[in-house]
């Protein structure tokens, strides 16, 4: 099972970790020290895995064993498999920096009850994350994990396998992400322009690509001198991705960004007419007003 | 990161980082002293703003997005102030989706509801529903004549009430959140003319319907508000998905909805000009003026062409940009000439 784990490709989507971080704050807020446990909901398509959604979950925490309470477990899952039909259930998040004790047994009962045989756990270091500033460089707390059960002197053991992970946006989440980022207000109308916001955010992102670049080249540069080890697969990925941009054809990229670009211009021209024709009819009912009115005065001089 | 550039407009709009605590606070015994004085009854612009949590408005547009282009429907969990206020903590979605006409939580969605409520005490969710949400995709934010009939019926028994309303097609075309939260006026209010508020455009076969019933309520300005943990995995995230913003390909994404809105354009230009021609063969007829009428409908659906235009240009920037970083030497003939957006 590890074998098949390493080989999964595991796309975190934003809303947990903001549903995670919901949670966290609620219960710190409440004065509730325990740590939170919830659901993980999202979509397996061959070695592909998305986390979509989560939902939380009762569990109690004694002695070193955490129960889960499986009545609610099971009737909230039917509930959302009812209103996301394609969603599955794939695994539980709690918070902390690794998995402990307890836990195992907490993944084997979810591992019984839960319609996965191989739910993946997904732990949130809330503790490590409100003491961050957070800059550039540095990683989200967050892992990712697949366990693995083998018996070992009559006993099912339960190993844990870090699993990496990427983050990954829908196009209309990471628009609501940006929109919660910024805070904005649907009233602040005045602020700027939609095409500025949209621009800038384009430039934050080239900015962010060419930090990245540079990162990279220094990181080559210093390996030519010796000054840094030479990692073989991060020279590999460096290598195949220089060898994308190579194999990119010009003319066949350059013939759809002209499609492109000449659809969005007649939409624009369009919009243009459109703009001419109300103004041309303003234009004509101002004159139309100011002639009829020369020309009644005339006929009427005290009217 | 545009961190001085978030900074400016935090100063500008006056956003006052709030504390967990606050936010979180919930107390029973005030929501009912609140319920009991019943404000609202006595002044029907009684709540004036929305304050929503970051993780309810996730929740709201995913849920509106993955059921499009079906309409979704969902409950919204929070708590009413005396300053006039919502506060939206939380949203869970109904299994409801369907057209206009059917988007109207049935007795199974009841069920759903109710089972669903009870139990999230228990998960530390203590706040009250007050409110519902539902998509429009594709034809913008505003309330509908059966979404009128709903929202009063629940002002009427479910008090505090709020209707929020998204539109997933309209948040992708234009890269920024379209949602809208509304309150009806009682039956028989009429409120005082204050002119037309905010244009937005409504696609012809539903102009009659937002037309008849635009005045039977008001709606309120929407802010978002984040938790401490909020803000860190929030500016943490954007080292991760600032890729995308460079991958997505509007265009490509929006290219059917620019279609319905030129189609649109065209339709309610069609219209006008059927209208004029008679009018014009009557005028003549009758040797009288132009009525005042027309000009105001053309000058909307020049409004409309421009806003479609704007989301083109848009993201056509993004392609350009795309093709300077990947394909930079070879030159374009086509790029010379930037268009600029229109000014609506
Ligand atoms: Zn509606």
């Amino acid at each position: 099972m590890a074998a098949a784990a390493a080989g999964l490709d595991v796309h975190l989507h934003p809303l947990v970790l903001i549903n995670v971080s919901d949670h966290v704050v609620r219960f710190r807020s409440a004065g509730r020290p325990e740590r939170v446990l919830g659901a993980l909901l999202g979509a397996q398509e061959g070695r592909r895995v998305d986390v979509h959604n989560s939902f939380e979950l009762v569990s109690v925490e004694s002695e070193g064993e955490r129960t889960i309470d499986l009545e609610f477990f099971q009737q909230r899952l039917a509930q959302y498999m009812e209103v996301f039909p394609r969603y599955e259930f794939l695994g539980w998040y709690s918070t902390g920096s690794q998995p402990e004790e307890a836990d195992r047994a907490l993944h084997k009962k979810i591992q019984e009850v839960g319609a996965n045989e191989n739910p993946f756990a997904l732990l949130v270091d809330a503790e490590k994350m409100s003491q961050q500033k957070a800059s550039q460089s540095e990683e989200l707390p967050v892992k990712v994990y697949d366990a693995t059960t083998h018996i070992e002197h009559g006993v099912a053991k339960v190993t844990w396998n870090e699993v990496p992970y990427i983050i990954d946006t829908l196009e209309a989440e990471r628009i609501a992400v940006n929109h919660v980022a910024k805070s904005a207000t649907t009233a602040a109308a005045g602020y700027s322009s939609d095409f500025t916001q949209h621009t800038s955010g384009l430039s934050n992102s080239v900015v962010m690509l060419s930090n990245r670049i540079k990162e990279l080249l220094e990181h080559i540069k210093d390996v030519k001198e010796g000054r840094a080890p030479k990692n073989q697969e991060v020279l590999r990925q460096t290598l195949s991705i220089c060898q994308a941009l190579q194999s990119v054809h010009p003319s066949s990229l350059k013939q759809e960004f002209c499609g492109e670009f000449n659809d969005a211009t007649l939409v624009v021209l369009l919009a243009t007419l459109t703009k001419v024709c109300a103004h041309t009819s303003d234009l004509l009912d101002k004159f139309q007003l100011a002639y009829d009115r020369k020309h009644r005065s005339r006929h009427y001089p005290f009217g | 990161m545009a961190s001085t550039a978030q900074k400016t407009w935090e100063l500008e709009n006056q956003v006052v980082p709030v504390d967990d605590a606050t936010i979180y606070a919930f107390d029973q015994a005030e929501q009912d002293a609140i319920f009991d004085k019943k404000p609202w009854k006595e002044d029907v612009n009684f709540f004036k703003s929305v304050r929503m949590s970051a993780v309810a408005m996730i929740k709201i547009v995913m849920h509106a997005k993955s059921g499009a282009p079906l309409e979704v429907m969902g409950l919204m969990q929070g708590k009413v102030t005396l300053d006039r206020e919502f506060i939206i903590m939380d949203a869970f979605p109904l299994p409801v989706e369907g057209t206009e006409t059917r988007v109207n939580a049935g007795a199974g969605a009841n069920e759903f509801m109710v089972t669903f409520t009870e139990t999230c005490e228990r998960i530390g969710k203590v706040e009250n529903v007050c409110g519902w949400y539902h998509s429009h995709p594709g034809y913008g934010c505003w309330l509908s004549g059966i979404d009128v009939q709903t929202q009063m019926t629940y002002q009427q028994h479910q008090e505090p009430w709020l209707a929020v309303v998204v539109d997933p097609v309209r948040t992708c075309a234009s890269g920024k959140v379209d949602i809208g939260a509304f309150r009806t006026y009682p039956a028989g209010y009429t409120p005082p003319d204050e002119g037309p508020g905010e244009y937005q455009p409504i696609p012809l076969d539903k102009i009659e319907d937002f037309g008849v019933h635009c005045k039977q309520y008001y709606s309120l300005p929407i802010e978002v508000f984040k938790n401490s943990l909020d803000n860190t995995i929030l500016e943490l995230l954007w080292n991760k998905y600032w890729i995308d913003t460079l991958s997505s390909s509007p265009l490509l994404h929006n290219r059917g909805f620019c279609n319905q809105m030129v189609q649109d354009c065209v339709q309610k230009l069609d219209q006008i000009d059927m209208n004029s021609a008679s009018q014009s063969r009557f005028r003549i007829l009758m040797q009288e003026p132009k009525k005042r009428k027309e000009d105001n409908l053309l000058n909307k659906v020049a409004i409309d062409a421009a806003k479609n235009a704007g989301e083109q240009v848009q993201g056509l920037a993004s392609q350009v940009v795309k093709f300077a970083l990947f394909q930079g030497r070879a030159s374009c003939s086509c790029r010379e000439q930037q268009p600029t957006p229109m000014e609506s």
